[in-house]
């Protein structure tokens, strides 16, 4: 008798084999990119809060010393294979446009392989009304880290630079948007405006999106409704104390304004050495001792009283002013 | 034959379900391990992102609010951090708030962190410069306890701002100003006029406050900067009109402005207050002239305190305006930071803010509309960001708590300035005008000659010991002839003491010229009138036309100003007599005075 056999079990364990290990093999990619995906996340926020603390840190430093000494004015301060969290990171931080009170904070952390470069330009607020407010970000973006180096800082700043420009082109665009979108009763005419409807796809395909939108909410807030005084009339107030001929600059031409002749005197309240006719101009002023401007007038040098000459940006009262205490008596 | 065998043979049927059952215990172990890993990293990847939404959270709070990390629950009231641990389900948390977790709504998430999951937050302010926070999640997981955490820095609370202010006059030309406006002398060191230190202290101090002052309001920036605000404010446009925004932040910056300057003179002001008495060293002119400008300066500063009121409110009330018409979080939270940076300083002078509203309290403005900005915060943001619900919240406890001063630096600088402001004006000097030269020219003369020294010395020269030669055209008579030749003919006598040249005067009756003056804005109310200024009571039953004489520039021991006056019922002649006596005499109220230039 002659026994065919059919060849069951080798096939049987080669394919059971071969299920197992790509069964397997998948679960373990699964797995391995479960933990990649974990620790990117992982590694990413805590670069991204590493590099955060660092710039808390630098706006504290700017704080205690004040902008005008500020720890990296006229030169750029670079610290590299700082250590922070177990994270090390290389920093630059440097005036970018000093008078506007810019500076530009460079951050490069290193987790393991992986570098990340974050970039601020932020504005330092030198004012005391905003006083719980020391900067602002002008600028935030994420580089490739090898632009940290300080070879690469002009090519780095035109990338920022470039992007502030284009913000501020569209700057426009994006208000006219916002003005259109704002008007539209529905999500589905937003779609529609903005042309935000994927190809092949209809708005109707967007759940609810006929829908009205509701309507927004506004904050209660409103104006006071406290009578204050005039600005106009608190500055006339001011000037009665304050006088506006402090700010003047000399030699100026000045002018008699008074109907009778104007004395000139040796000093201030001082002996009377000559006259200047009633309106006349051409009078040189060369400058201003006590309630007297220095007065030249046809040869004659000496001081004349503010109340009486005029000059550009000085209205004379053309009042009569009384001999101060402890001036000497006319002789 | 050949036998075909249509079965398993027991060998195979073993060797079979053996490979089947191992294949089987592999594949149900794989799949145990990898829903285990898989409950791990989904459980890692959960606890991360919500450690990241507390980093978050913390930073959306601190943003805001520079006492964030306390409105968190994360520190106490001075500053000192708590150790905080809790579970994060059913708003056990702050910072899982919204949206709640709860079992209703987000049931895995409920049951996941139902398993002794927990959030704990330790908080180090180991520099005034920050605050460290270290989140961390710990959890039992099937396979085995779980742990995660970040690290991240906030900003901590600093006390001090430094203030920058383009006004301030240069240090290296401030004694030369000194010494030549103060003091009219020239080419001289401040030290050969002013020996005692303390003096000379005080003398650049009040040097540096006129000089940035004037430098300030005589600026086109600052100048131009008001007129504009004021402009779109009288066109009364809308918070929808782009120059609505524009006139906002003009009130802004000229309350900023203005600020900076305060800050920056308050040493200066705290001199002045501290060493006022030393001034006594000096000679009378020197004195005098220091003194004046010691008053120029305090008062002007008093002023400008005024104008900083009614700019910083003017500010905070168009930007909370504007908030409502804004409908972007993002700069809804930025006018949020400003109006009540605003708020803050106006809050915590308002005690000093007298002069700044021209009806009601100052105080109770200020007060109530803070009160109100955040009840309407706490209100509208109750279901929108609980970050400015907090700060509404811890900012209404600091205000009832007056803790304003304490808990910012700006708010007690801006306090302490007005405060000694206030205790300096008490402190000044009276101010001695100084005396008119006599005008020897109008004496035995029929009338003044059109100034105010002329005014006066001919008033003078109608009184007992006098020439008594002025005319009252009117009726023709000298007081040399008739003591009662100006009797009820005031306004006459005070027009002919200034030479019949003031064009106001030129009227039938003193009220009617006061009217004329008053509508030019020319009279002030208060009782310090120049030599020669011309003065005011009101009418009276008996006297529908009110009175006018003349100032003499002088005061008696009572700070009462002196006035020649013409006679009347009871009161023959020209006659010099405090004001307050001249008042009871004619039963009527005083009104003010003006001084009008010499007359061209």
């Amino acid at each position: 008798m002659k026994i065919k056999k059919r060849g069951y079990v080798f096939p049987l364990i080669l394919l059971a084999t071969i299920s197992i290990a790509f069964f397997i093999i998948t679960l373990v990619q699964l797995q391995s990119s479960h933990h990649n995906q974990l620790m990117h996340l992982n590694s990413y926020q805590q670069a991204l809060n590493v590099a955060y603390s660092v710039n808390v840190d630098i706006i504290g430093e700017i704080r205690e010393k004040q902008w005008a000494n500020r720890f990296f004015k006229g030169k750029p301060v670079i610290r590299t294979g700082q250590k922070l969290f177990g994270t090390t990171y290389d920093m630059a931080v440097e005036d970018h446009e000093p008078d506007k009170c810019t500076f530009n904070v460079k951050i490069r952390t290193t987790i393991g392989e992986k570098r990340n470069l974050f970039y601020w330009r932020q504005r330092y607020v030198p004012n005391m009304l905003d006083f719980t407010r020391v900067s602002f970000p002008v600028f935030f973006g994420e580089f490739p880290p090898e632009l940290f180096e300080p070879a690469k800082k002009a090519e780095i700043d035109k990338l920022v630079d470039d992007a502030l420009q284009k913000a501020a082109d569209n700057q426009n665009k994006v208000t006219q948007i916002v003005k259109n979108i704002s008007t539209k009763p529905t999500p589905q005419d937003i779609l529609k405006e903005l042309g935000a409807i994927p190809p092949g796809k209809s708005s109707t395909d967007i759940q609810d999106s006929a829908q009205p939108r509701p309507a927004a909410t506004k904050p209660p807030t409103k104006e006071s409704t406290a009578t204050k005084p005039k600005t106009s009339d608190l500055v006339t107030e001011i000037r009665t104390f304050i006088d506006p001929l402090d700010t003047q600059s000399f030699p100026v031409a000045g002018k008699n304004i008074c109907g009778s002749d104007l004395m000139i005197r040796d000093a201030p309240w001082g002996n009377v050495i000559g006259q200047i006719p009633p309106y006349t101009g051409g009078v040189q002023v060369s400058g201003l001792q006590g309630d007297f401007f220095e007065v030249s007038y046809n040869g004659k040098s000496g001081y004349s009283h503010i109340n009486y000459v005029e000059v550009p940006g000085h209205t004379p009262s053309g009042i009569e002013p009384p001999r101060p205490p402890g001036a000497p008596p006319p002789l | 034959m050949t036998s075909t065998r249509k079965g398993l043979t027991l060998l195979e049927l073993t060797i079979g379900l053996f490979l089947v059952g191992g294949a089987a215990v592999i594949y149900l172990q794989s799949m145990q391990s990898s829903r285990q890993k898989n409950e791990f990293y989904s459980e890692h990847f959960i606890a991360s992102i919500m450690a990241a939404k507390v980093v978050e959270a913390c930073f959306q709070e601190t943003e805001i609010n520079p006492y964030g990390v306390e409105a968190l629950g994360l520190a106490d009231g001075n500053g000192k951090p708590f150790k905080f641990s809790t579970l994060v389900t059913d708003g056990q948390t702050s910072f899982f708030k919204q949206p709640e977790i709860t079992k209703d709504k987000t049931p895995f998430l409920y049951n996941m962190f139902q398993k002794d999951f927990m959030l704990n937050i330790t908080t180090e302010n180991s520099s005034t410069r920050h605050f460290t926070l270290n989140t961390a999640f710990k959890w039992k997981a099937n396979t085995g306890p779980g742990a995660f955490h970040y690290d991240c820095r906030f900003p901590g609370y600093s006390a001090k701002k430094e203030v920058q202010t383009t006004y301030a006059f240069p240090e290296s030309k401030l004694e030369k100003k000194v010494v030549e406006r103060i003091f009219e002398e020239k080419n001289k060191n401040l030290g050969t006029i002013v020996s005692s230190p303390a003096t000379r202290e005080v003398a650049m101090a009040t040097g540096r406050i006129y000089f940035t002052c004037a430098g300030m309001m005589n600026s086109t920036a600052f100048s131009s900067a008001l007129k504009r605000a004021e402009e779109i404010d009288e066109s009364g446009c809308p918070p929808t009109d782009p120059r609505y925004g524009e006139a906002t932040d003009l009130f802004f910056s000229v309350a900023r402005d203005v600020l900076d300057v305060l800050v920056f003179l308050q040493p200066h002001i705290e001199t002045i207050n501290k060493d006022i008495g030393t001034t006594d060293s000096l000679n009378l002119r020197n004195r005098s002239r220091l003194e004046l400008y010691i008053y120029n300066s305090t008062m002007g500063l008093e002023e400008i305190k005024k104008l900083f009121f009614v700019c910083v409110h003017e500010a905070a009330s168009r930007y909370r305006a504007l908030m409502k018409a804004s409908q972007d979080i993002r700069q809804q939270r930025a006018i949020i930071q400003r109006c009540l940076d605003m708020h803050r300083l106006m809050f915590a002078a308002r005690e000093f803010a007298d002069g700044a509203f021209t009806s009601g309290a100052a105080d109770t403005i200020i007060k109530s509309e803070y009160y109100e900005f955040l009840a309407d915060l706490e209100k509208y943001f109750s279901d929108k960001d609980q970050t400015i619900v907090r700060l509404a919240a811890q900012e209404k406890k600091f205000a009832q708590s007056n803790l304003l001063t304490k808990r910012y630096f700006a708010c007690d600088l801006v306090e302490k300035i007005f405060a000694t402001l206030a205790t300096l004006k008490t402190k000044l000097p009276e101010i001695d005008p100084g005396t008119l030269d006599p005008k020897s020219d109008v004496i035995g003369k029929p009338l003044g000659d059109g100034t105010r020294s002329g005014a006066l010395t001919w008033a003078k020269d109608q009184m007992t010991n006098g020439t008594g030669e002025g005319i009252n055209t009117n009726n023709g008579l000298k007081v040399k002839d008739d003591i009662a030749a100006w009797n009820n003919w005031c306004l006459a006598f005070v027009s002919t003491a200034w030479g019949r040249k003031i064009n106001e005067l030129m009227e039938m009756s003193a009220i009617t010229t006061y009217e004329n003056f008053k509508k030019a804005g020319k009279i002030k109310t208060d009782k310090k009138p120049p030599a020669g200024a011309i003065m005011y009571t009101g009418p009276t039953g008996g006297n529908p036309h009110g009175h006018i004489f003349l100032a003499t520039g002088k005061y008696n021991s009572d700070n009462d100003p002196i006035v020649i006056t013409t006679g009347g019922p009871g009161l023959d002649g020209v006659t010099e007599m405090p004001l307050s006596q001249l008042v009871s005499w004619c039963n009527a109220s005083y009104l003010g005075w003006t001084l009008p230039p010499d007359a061209k």
